[in-house]
């Protein structure tokens, strides 16, 4: 064994990665400060930030995709509302979810091919990761947390964020317990005059260290599938303890955070419409928070399931349901119902873009640094068609991606926006998807 | 950890990072040894791991440190699997967000164990000094505390480590008592606290093959029969081998049997057959149905658990009865659901009465109570799909085939938009469409019949003005009300072997296996119909079982590498 | 398929609720020739009934808080520019000011347990010709109404006249006048609940003779996610003699009316302890969805409404734009029946409150009160 005083920490690592398969979170040293840490003093080179932002049950087709191709000029009726965005946005037609001959399984596959790449056979199992979680592989490791997800109809057991289909991610559904997690006893402001070390940070971290220690030794012991959970869980107790290395620094300030007031009047989770929409709301003005203050580059944000279940106050019937049984009205060409929810979808979807573009950062807002992927489960609900699913995105990712237009393809897997999404993130990684769906093909259209 | 810069000290931490990062690096380690590299001298094997549930972590803090103690945080959602949270917990790891959970909880718990009112009552020792170390006291907690945490005792090396642990917090925070509590959180959010880790030892009965050890075997004893970590009288039978011996086995079932916490674990394996997480999701259109108050769905969880307890723990009965009983317990709130007049004592609003329907009510049997109409339905109406699609796989163990890959739902586009009153008549598309009729078939019919009962499980002889036709069908079996669809269910095998199956599957925490499906089919099945399906006969057959405890250690399955959980996609 | 559900539940099942410890519970089914059916009911909502239209108030409406306290401090000998002040700033010495404006004997007094103790302010009272109510006096007077829902004519219901110009009583049905409403919804998580039995429904020709029971419950009515009262729960009746009405009444096209009768039931002490209404008649509809409404009127001792009225001091009146002394002067002006054998003045008004009931069980008490030969209230009211 050489000398290990002699080698350098970011050295040994590097050798360490190079051949093994789990990501270490390293902790937020000086020596990485020198190449983006002065950036991050004066703000001007701020951290690009992603959000997988879904919704369940589509859009209908033919009203939200713009006529033509290219530079956005006009936006479908169900997408006006993001009129004053245009130039923020763009807007992805015509990929599909190719099923290769396996089922088709309604609200399940759909959301599985977009984010995994993948769509599983009858009984197999879906053991890849979820596109955020690789973004956050690779980009979350240095933030106290990796990323966080919500869901804002009260669903806390969430199927969308995944490393695989039994270590799925869980939501959270209160704003106002979200708020005690981010900006809570435990939360270290950046901007904050003075700092002290806690005593107690410290020895809650040789505690970890000592968890730790006890659990290479099982990794031996298990079985190969058990190993993964081991690995899972080693992961989880690694970002622990990166948050509480970060606790034991000073951050760095951060111009445009401010620690909100906390989050008050939420009301009780649920699927009734303007109950989602409020929660909606509330989450998004905390998660900007969050993010201007440093606290995290991945969100995930679950409007709805796949299967919709919003419904209106006194109704019997939930939009899901509407998407099937509500009959086309012939002279408007579309199901007036299920297109209600759907102007209520789209709604929240603005609440959500101009939420993040009103935060001002630099000269700019914290859209700016952001690649928001907004993500559906059908591209006709009515027909749990996999065709031409809707995509869009919001935001420039601090510059490396374009934004204002319009692509539209002949039946492209929507694996080809998983890779371009995760490329402009910072993955390393030039082919994704599995099957039919593996494609190195890279949306060149929005890379700047 | 104690930070210095002496260049020994540096190596050392160095080479704690280095542990960090993963598996490849074990050449590495400074070989501390564990129950695992003790195991391994004894050629035990990790064979199992199972994320102990929120209802579990509840009742062993509560044996453990007493009802007093509050878990200040939020339990990661437990994972549902072959219908069942006990097998999902034996694919379910730690997310970063759940580990940040337990890290919060452990610390909570951990902290007023050990504040000014309890520490005297928890700690038989005081340190020498309360702002320093003392190994001597720290161990004795530790020991004590730890054997019950971990479901055996610490190993030495084990409870070094933990005592080292210990003392650095305590260096670091000047305080005996906070450094201990530090220790206590580690060890509560330690895989070997979080997850059920079962040891599978050579079997000296069966040469080449494997049976749990005596600690892991106590394990899964108590947490089918009790759904608890093992008690000390149970804990101490495993240390002297009684456990091996048919005898001693017999004399800790049937003590736990006897004992009133049998009622916790026959109410786990039920809540979790009958899929009662999913009413944590549940909610009911407020304006169209304001009965269904914030209390509703405790009440109809915990009434369907009492007419089971009542059944089949307190008058020792025969599980197809669940079906067709007409006794059952109920609250103002739910006498007020079903509309039943009940006379509460004291006008008390919480309390539980014994109610019994007469005998020609429409209402009888679990499948007729809330917790199966109303948590089986839409917010607003009910549903008979979904009521028909889980009766058939939480009953009786049939799933129902997956949509095929191209269904074109076209062909359900009428445009003639005919006003549909009812939902058998909503659902007329299902029935005559070839295409769907495949399916719905097995689960349309089964739900119909139980249309009398609204989305709330509220009793209603009309939907939109119109008489509602209860009439089903289940497997050949004709019936013209929910009285007959109980009947059809008692009478049903399937219905039998699914909870045995279930049962089974609970206990060992994955789906049966080919041995263990010999076993369930040839013996315990059996037995069961022998016992008149006494549940817990049933349960008695199952722990006594040699079988219940063989086990196979992960390189020697035929399927080895591949999951022998089944994890095919969930059911919508 | 018929409806199993027994209104009671049938008597073989007794001995399973003996081992709850339960009360006897009455029967039905097994006694009389034909199916005689009962009707029972909480009441969920009991107000003064309403029938506010526009010109009902010819001298308009009663004026706001504001424009009271102006008159009020007027009154008082303060000058414009101290009421300016006053009125701008609200202090507390202002309400204790105002809550003392009565004047006994030139020492400052409460005009509220004093009502004669500061000059009568003259409040607006109701005009119109449409109220709810019955003809108590069984004659057509000048101040009578014509009932909208039955169309009876010579509706005695002066209390709706003193009261009805006051906004906070004004509501159009189906709306509720807010104060009445209020003052109703406040205390009911804790005030045991009113019941209604119709028993002696004669299926077969849907009209006849029926009897009708008023009781109280042992219990409050338990809310539901809109906050009203949970249908459907079951109460038990109370034996307490003050809260025990049965009288005879007529069943014609779902429409109860009773016998004239002697209403007596306890209330809470937050909008009325006690309730005495004599020569009072029910009428209730009884509905196809299964809820009930109607009108419960009578002569009430008008000093128990005032009470009510005045209970909360200056600071009812200033937050519901009341003015208790004017009220008192009005019921005094306005009473119309039972006048005090030694001051020949009216004790009692005519009254007509709205009922709404829904679904509810109730179990009788083992032994039912003895009714007192006359029923005094307790509050010395005739």
């Amino acid at each position: 064994m050489a000398s290990i005083q002699e080698l350098s920490r970011r050295r040994v690592l590097r050798g360490m990665l190079a051949g093994s398969a789990v990501t270490v979170g390293l902790p937020f040293l000086d020596c990485f400060l020198n190449t983006n840490g002065t950036a991050l003093a004066d703000g001007a080179q701020l951290p690009t930030v992603f959000l997988n932002w879904f919704f369940g049950c589509g859009f209908n087709p033919g009203r939200w995709e713009p006529s033509q191709p290219g530079k956005l000029t006009e936006l479908g009726p169900e997408l006006k509302a993001l009129e004053p965005f245009k130039d923020k946005i763009n807007i992805f037609s015509g990929f599909k979810v190719p099923l290769d001959g396996k089922p088709g399984l309604p609200h399940i596959t759909g959301p599985l091919g977009v984010t995994t790449g993948m769509v599983p056979a009858s009984g197999q199992k879906v053991t890849l990761p979820s596109v955020d979680t690789l973004v956050a592989d690779a980009i979350g490791g240095k933030t106290r947390f990796r990323s966080l997800e919500v869901s804002c109809i009260g669903v806390a057991g969430g199927a969308l964020s995944r490393r695989a289909d039994n270590m799925l991610n869980p939501n959270e559904v209160s704003p106002a317990a979200l708020y005690t997690r981010i900006f809570g006893p435990d939360f270290r402001d950046p901007n904050a005059a003075d700092f002290k070390p806690d005593p107690r940070v410290m020895a809650r971290q040789s505690v970890l260290s000592g968890v730790k220690e006890q659990l290479a030794e099982v990794q031996v012991a298990v079985g190969s599938a058990d190993k993964a959970r081991m690995d899972e869980y080693l992961t989880s107790l690694r970002q622990l303890e990166q948050q509480l290395e970060l606790e034991l620094q000073k951050p760095a300030p951060l111009e445009a955070c401010s620690v909100p007031k906390p989050t008050e009047g939420a009301p009780q989770p649920g699927t009734e419409v303007e109950t989602a929409l409020t929660n909606h709301r509330l989450f998004m003005a905390l998660l900007a928070n969050a993010v201007a203050c440093g606290q995290t580059r991945v969100l995930n944000v679950a409007l709805t399931e796949g299967l919709s279940t919003l419904h209106k106050a006194g109704s019997a019937v939930v939009h899901h349901t509407h998407t099937h049984e509500e009959p086309v009205d012939p002279s408007l060409g579309y199901q007036p119902q299920v297109t209600w929810f759907i102007e209520k979808i789209a709604s929240a979807m603005v609440d959500m873009v101009s939420t993040l573009d009103s935060f001002h950062e630099g000269g700019g807002t914290l859209l700016d640094r952001m690649l928001v992927w907004i993500t559906t489960d059908t591209g006709y609900a009515k027909l749990h068609s996999l065709d031409n699913i809707p995509m869009l995105t919001a935001g420039r990712a601090g510059g490396l991606v374009k934004t204002g237009l319009h692509v539209r393809t002949a039946g492209d897997p929507v694996s080809r926006m998983g890779l371009t999404v995760q490329q402009a993130m910072g993955v390393q990684v030039n082919s994704w998807g599995s099957d039919s769906m593996e494609t190195s093909k890279t949306v060149t259209e929005i890379m700047a | 950890m104690v930070q210095n810069t002496d260049g020994k000290a540096a190596a050392r931490r160095w080479l704690k990072t280095l542990a960090a990062a993963g598996c490849a690096l074990l050449g590495f380690l400074v070989h501390h040894s564990t129950y695992a590299a003790e195991s391994a001298s004894s050629q035990k094997r990790l064979v199992e791991m199972r994320r102990i549930t929120q209802d579990q972590y509840r009742q062993i803090i509560a044996d453990v440190f007493g009802r007093t103690i509050k878990l200040g945080g939020r339990f990661e959602p437990d994972q549902r699997d072959s219908g069942l949270i006990a097998v999902g917990a034996g694919e379910a790891s730690v997310t970063a967000s759940g580990y940040e959970q337990y890290d919060g909880m452990a610390r909570s718990i951990a902290g007023q164990v050990l504040d000014e009112q309890r520490r005297a009552t928890m700690l038989a020792c005081r340190p020498a000094d309360p702002k320093a170390a003392d190994d001597a006291c720290a161990k004795q907690f530790i020991a004590r505390i730890g054997r019950i945490l971990y479901r055996r005792p610490l190993t030495d090396t084990e409870l070094v480590a933990e005592i080292g642990i210990a003392s650095g917090a305590t260096a670091k925070v000047h305080d005996f008592y906070a450094g201990l509590a530090l220790s206590l959180a580690g060890m509560l959010e330690a895989p070997q606290f979080l997850f059920r880790q079962e040891w599978a030892e050579a079997d000296p009965e069966h040469p080449g093959s494997y049976r749990l050890d005596a600690y892991s075997k106590a394990s899964r004893l108590s947490f089918l029969l009790w759904n608890a970590a093992p008690d000390p009288l149970l804990l101490e039978a495993a240390e002297k081998g009684e456990l091996n011996d048919t005898a001693g086995l017999k004399r800790q079932v049937d003590r736990m049997l006897a004992s009133p916490r049998v009622e916790a674990g026959v109410r786990a394996f039920f809540a979790d057959m009958l899929s009662f997480s999913s009413f944590e999701t549940l909610a009911k259109d407020s304006v169209l149905y304001p009965k269904f108050v914030s209390r509703a769905p405790a009440d109809a969880q915990e009434q369907t658990l009492r007419t089971i307890i009542d059944l089949l723990v307190t008058r020792h009965g025969d599980y197809r009865d669940i079906f067709t009983t007409r006794r059952t317990f109920l609250t103002p709130l739910l006498a007020a659901i079903y509309k039943i007049p009940i006379e509460t004592p004291n006008d008390l609003p919480d309390v539980w009465v014994p109610y019994e329907y007469p005998e020609n009510a429409e209402q009888a049997g679990i499948v007729t109570e809330a917790s199966f109409v109303a948590l089986h339905s839409h917010p607003g109406r009910s549903s008979p799909t979904i009521r028909g699609k889980a009766l058939r796989e939480i009953l009786l163990c049939q799933k129902v085939p997956d949509p095929p890959g191209n269904v074109n739902f076209a062909v359900v586009q009428d445009t003639s938009n005919p006003e549909f009153k009812t939902a058998r008549a909503r659902l007329t598309a299902h029935r005559t469409n070839p295409t769907c009729a495949g399916c719905h078939k097995i689960m349309d019919p089964v739900g119909l019949s139980l249309e009398n009962f609204d989305t709330t499980g509220g009793f209603r002889l009309t939907e939109n003005g119109v008489a509602i036709d209860a009439s089903g069908e289940l497997d050949g079996t004709k019936f013209s009300d929910p009285i007959g669809l109980g009947r059809a269910l008692h009478d049903s095998a399937a219905a039998t072997a699914c909870v045995v199956n279930r049962l089974v599957s609970y206990g060992l925490g994955h789906a049966p296996t080919k041995a263990d499906s010999d076993w369930v089919r040839n013996d315990v099945a059996k037995q069961f119909a022998t016992d008149g399906y006494r549940f817990i006969d049933l349960l008695r057959d199952i722990a006594t079982s040699d079988q219940f405890y063989r086990v196979t250690p992960p390189e020697m399955r035929a399927d080895a590498g591949a999951d022998r959980h089944d994890r095919s996609a969930k059911p919508e | 398929m018929k409806d199993w559900r027994p209104a009671l539940r049938p008597s073989h099942c007794r001995k399973w609720l003996a081992s709850a410890g339960a009360a006897a519970i009455a029967s039905l089914a097994t006694t009389g020739t034909a199916a005689a059916a009962t009707k029972t009911y909480v009441v969920s909502w009991f107000f003064m009934a309403t029938y506010s239209q526009d010109g009902d108030c010819p001298d308009g409406l009663n004026p706001s808080t504001e424009q009271n306290f102006r008159r009020i401090l007027s009154e008082m000998g303060k000058s414009p520019a101290e009421i300016e002040g006053l009125v701008k700033a609200m202090p507390g010495s202002m309400y204790a000011t105002i809550g003392m404006r009565g004047r006994k004997d030139g020492k400052p007094a409460s005009p509220y347990l004093y009502p004669e103790s500061t000059p009568d302010p003259h409040i607006k009272t109701l005009k119109g010709k449409a109220g709810y109510g019955f003809d108590l006096d069984g004659r057509e007077g000048a101040n009578d109404f014509v009932d909208p829902e039955s169309g009876e004519h010579g509706v005695d219901n002066q209390l709706y006249r003193v009261l009805g110009c006051f906004v906070p009583d004004r509501a159009f049905p189906p709306d509720r006048p807010g104060y009445p409403a209020t003052m109703w919804d406040m205390p009911r998580d804790a005030m045991p609940a009113w019941l209604i039995e119709v028993s002696g429904i004669d299926d077969a020709s849907k009209s006849g003779d029926v009897t009708v029971g008023i009781y109280r419950a042992t219990s409050p009515i338990t809310r539901d996610t809109a906050g009203q009262p949970i249908a459907d729960m079951t109460f038990r009746v109370s034996d307490d003699p003050r809260s025990y009405n049965v009288v005879h009444g007529h069943l014609e096209n779902g429409v109860v009316t009773t016998d004239k009768f002697t209403f007596h039931m306890l209330g809470d002490v937050f909008f009325q302890p006690e309730f005495l209404f004599k020569d009072a008649k029910l009428r209730l509809t009884l509905k196809p969805d299964g809820n009930a409404d109607g009108i419960l009127g009578g002569y009430q001792d008008w000093k128990s409404i005032y009470w009510s009225y005045s209970l909360g001091g200056v600071f009812n009146e200033a937050v519901v734009s009341l003015d208790a002394p004017g009220i008192y002067y009005a019921l005094k002006r306005m009473a119309d029946a039972y006048p005090d054998p030694k001051t020949g003045e009216n004790t009692a008004i005519s009254t007509a409150y709205k009922v709404e009931a829904i679904p509810a069980f109730i179990i009788h008490p083992a032994k039912p009160p003895e009714k007192t030969a006359s029923a005094q209230s307790s509050t010395g009211a005739p």
